[in-house]
């Protein structure tokens, strides 16, 4: 009995590619049961996982899938389960009806993520020309010793956080509102840099691709200068998968 | 401050896979379906190193970063 690496699970129809490979290197293969089917390789559980290249193949095989035309209910990066008859069983005959429902609800979609980032400063720069006092402090403090201007300068940076997460939050609807039109649903993601203006999930109907990625140029093109947008995926809908999750694209 | 990184680029958007591994570590530590809630008796408890969250707790370190970050920038309309 061999360990399995289980990445994720799908219609028991789907073909594999070729040549696909896991963590370790480990050939990709699908354990079937019914409708279903789990996306695995074999794993030797001898050691922790978590370097970035167990990161990236667990990754790369789920985004395999994904631009290929494959639904597929992606896992959460560690899920090892005992043994291919396990999983047949205990994954995929126990859970058949609620991991089918989510297959059919999430089949034709896909998961494009919208990244903003303030292109070189921009938001400092509109923070700066906005908030008198922010400006008015930082002169004050201008040349003076660090040790001197210790409390002045955690008030500047509360003040810049304050008007930065203010700017985020605008931003992200400004974003949203572009965007959602094309979706079906979406989800926002916490920024997790000073420097990000939006971070935000969508899902997508196949057949609306097209459209919902001109308009991603559009808003880009508008932005041009203050922020720069990445598109990335399409990906599997990590974002959506846990029923519910997400909010309604108006 | 351009990415040296070959990604393709097609008009005001930049588009990649998610192939940097903060996008990744983003996805597919926080997200994704929790096998724990499907399975029980033949899960492998298998050791995760922990990765450190890239996670911006508002603190007095943060605003440090902040007052020093907007030295650097002159003022400018909105436009520029």
């Amino acid at each position: 009995m061999t360990a399995q690496y289980v990445y994720g699970v799908t219609f028991a129809a789907t073909v594999i590619p070729e040549n696909l490979t896991g963590i370790d290197g480990a050939a990709v293969t699908l354990v079937t049961h019914g409708r279903c089917g789990a996306v695995v390789s074999d794993l030797n559980a001898g050691r922790p996982l978590g370097t970035r290249y167990d990161l990236l193949a667990h990754e790369n095989v789920l985004a395999s899938l994904a631009r290929g035309d494959t639904p597929v209910l992606p896992f959460r990066f560690g899920a090892a389960m005992s043994g291919a008859g396990e999983v047949a069983g205990e994954l995929l005959s126990d859970n058949k009806e609620r991991l089918l429902a989510d297959l059919e609800q999430l089949a034709g979609r896909i998961e494009l993520v919208v990244k903003g980032r303030y292109d070189n400063g921009s938001a400092y720069r509109e923070v700066l020309a906005e908030e008198p006092e922010i400006l008015e402090i930082r002169e004050r403090i201008q040349g003076l010793p660090e040790d001197s201007t210790y409390n002045e300068r955690v008030h500047l940076g509360e003040l810049v956080a304050i008007a930065m997460a203010a700017k985020q939050a605008a931003d992200g609807e400004r974003l949203v509102a572009a965007l959602s039109p094309y979706a079906e649903r979406l989800a926002t993601r916490a920024t997790a840099r000073e420097d990000e203006a939006a971070n935000v999930a969508f899902l997508v109907e196949r057949d609306r691709r097209a459209e919902f990625e001109k308009a991603v140029e559009a808003l880009g093109e508008q932005w041009a200068g203050r922020v720069r947008l990445r598109l990335l995926g399409p990906m599997p809908p990590y974002d959506f998968v846990s029923s519910g999750s997400g909010q309604e694209a108006a | 401050m351009q990415s040296p990184v070959a990604q393709r680029q097609q008009g005001a958007v930049d588009r990649s896979g998610a192939t940097a591994l903060g996008d990744v570590v983003e996805l597919i530590l926080d997200k994704g379906l929790v096998i724990d809630a499907f399975v029980r008796v033949s899960l492998i408890g298998i050791e995760v190193l922990s990765i450190e969250a890239r996670i911006v707790v508002a603190s007095v370190d943060t605003y440090l970063r902040y007052a020093q970050a907007i030295n650097g920038f002159s003022v400018s309309g909105g436009t520029s």
